[in-house]
């Protein structure tokens, strides 16, 4: 019989208890610092921060990565992250990298909300204080009125550095993106989501065909796609346009979500710029194009789901956006 | 038939789809074409091993033949830590006190068994959750070992944070 416990004590050894993590005589921006250029793991592991944490409980014999485990099933439960945050000192290591997992900007300037998260304060206290690298999931909304378009006015020099400091974002959703006005510089102010990308939301997108499926083309490793009331309004190609040519064309792929999406040129020219289209799961509500999705993804498609009523709130929204603009008019 | 010894030297004979379970045992043994193995000395065998062990067996004697997780899909990692929700039989399975629930969860991580993994951890997840500081370092015996400074800074800071 063979002992496996010396061929597996670099294990054991790994699984020392979080207990010993320290918090040494440094401020917590510095930790923070410490914790976003290297990592939470190593963090964890450096002798500069070695001290002890007075914990008497069984629960401090979990390993640093358990009670990270138990804590990431709150992720989308920010009270309750924030709760166990100010629990201790490792909890509270425990739970920054998901505490800070999700950051939300509105651009309404009108809206009876809390001030706080008008944009660009959040980003800009984030940014402050060191988190941006922590934030996977960035929305930029629009909750009532009809004039916060999202234009590069608002990515001005000193918000496009704060922008350009979400380096590991892999979720991004966007109101109102005026596409139109950001070209042909989209590079320059998105370009440096591409290699983390994952998921991208565009809610009412004013742009050409051209120039939506270009800024689509900025993310290669987008695994699932999500276009929202794309109106006719802008269906006029741009002459100019129709020489543009995605930096990226690998065929999309993941899921795809279409709702109130009435432009089929869109549809037409992911297939010719990206090669075709390979989602396997498509969530479709109010969409024009079926039969050409259909026939472009017959030996991909595993999921169709098909709703007869609006299953994202898009009308509520246009609802509300109509009345409004009629009340400014 | 795999024989599993404790590192308090107490010997299992069990099924080897059930010793299979484990991640760690089934790797262990593939790999050097054995039948017999000596298990981990969990937390570095400074604890009785066989009380948890046996628990550790009856969930695997349990989920036996049930397809195990596979380690490369995101998604599916994803979609499980969006739920917290737990079986009816895991759920009396795991009803048990601190201590031993700690040690389930150390035994499952070392014997890389995923899903009693999953059980345990959202089982805490279900005790902590919706609770306040205070009431969260009350249920596990946990020392507020924050300075009154450093609570101010934290707080200033999850001003920005939110539900998405």
């Amino acid at each position: 019989m063979s002992s496996l416990t010396s061929a597996y004590s670099p294990r054991i050894s790994s699984l020392s208890c979080f207990a010993d993590v320290t918090v040494a005589n440094q401020s917590l921006i510095n930790k923070l610092w410490c914790l976003t250029k290297t990592g939470i793991k190593s963090f964890f592991n450096s002798d500069a921060t070695k001290a002890s944490i007075v914990c008497s409980s069984p629960i401090t014999r979990l390993p640093a990565e358990l009670v990270e485990e138990v804590l990431s099933y709150f992720i989308d439960d920010i009270s309750t992250l924030l709760a166990c945050s100010l629990t201790c000192r490792s909890w509270y290591i425990a739970t920054i990298r998901d505490l800070h997992h999700s950051l939300t900007t509105d651009h309404d300037s009108l809206a009876p909300m809390d001030k706080r998260r008008l944009w660009p304060v959040p980003l800009k206290k984030m940014y402050e204080l060191g988190l941006l690298p922590l934030v996977k999931r960035f929305r930029i909304r629009l909750l009532h009125c009809s004039h916060g378009c999202f234009t590069p006015e608002r990515l001005d020099e000193r918000n496009l550095r704060y922008f350009s400091a979400l380096r590991n974002l892999q979720e991004l959703g966007i109101d109102d993106l005026q596409l139109y006005r950001f070209m042909p510089d989209l590079q320059r102010y998105f370009g440096h989501l591409s290699p983390t990308l994952r998921f991208l939301a565009l809610r009412q997108p004013n742009g050409s065909s051209r120039q939506i499926v270009y800024f689509i083309g900025l993310f290669p490793n987008l695994q699932d796609l999500k276009l929202c009331y794309t109106s006719l309004r802008y269906e006029e190609e741009n002459m100019a346009d129709t020489t543009l040519v995605p930096p990226s064309s690998p065929p999309l792929r993941g899921r795809l979500t279409l709702a109130l999406f009435t432009r089929t040129q869109i549809v037409k020219d992911m297939v010719t710029l990206f090669g075709g289209l390979r989602f396997h799961r498509m969530d479709l509500f109010g969409v024009r194009c079926l039969p050409l999705l259909l026939e472009k993804c017959t030996e991909t498609l595993e999921t169709l789901r098909l709703y007869p009523t609006d299953p994202y709130g898009e009308f509520s929204f246009l609802k509300e956006r109509r009345r409004t603009q009629h009340s400014y008019l | 038939m795999v024989l599993l010894v404790t590192s308090d030297n107490k010997n299992f004979v069990v099924d080897r789809e059930v010793a299979d379970r484990s991640v760690f045992v089934k790797n262990t043994l593939e790999a050097r074409g054995l039948s017999i193995a000596t298990p981990p000395m969990l937390n570095g065998g400074c604890f009785e091993l066989t009380s948890p062990f046996l628990q550790v067996l009856e969930y695997c004697q349990h989920h036996r033949g049930e397809p195990l997780p596979t380690t490369d899909d995101a998604n599916a990692d994803e979609n499980r830590k969006r739920t917290t929700d737990i079986g009816e039989w895991d759920r009396k399975f795991i009803t048990v006190d601190h201590e031993m629930l700690f040690e389930i969860i150390l035994a499952a991580n070392y014997l890389d068994i995923k899903p009693l993994l999953d059980v345990g951890c959202k089982t805490i997840g279900n005790m902590v959750k919706g609770k306040s500081p205070e009431e969260v370092r009350k249920l596990f015996d946990i020392v507020n070992d924050f300075t009154p400074e450093e609570e101010a800074q934290i707080k200033k800071e999850n001003e920005w944070a939110e539900d998405p």
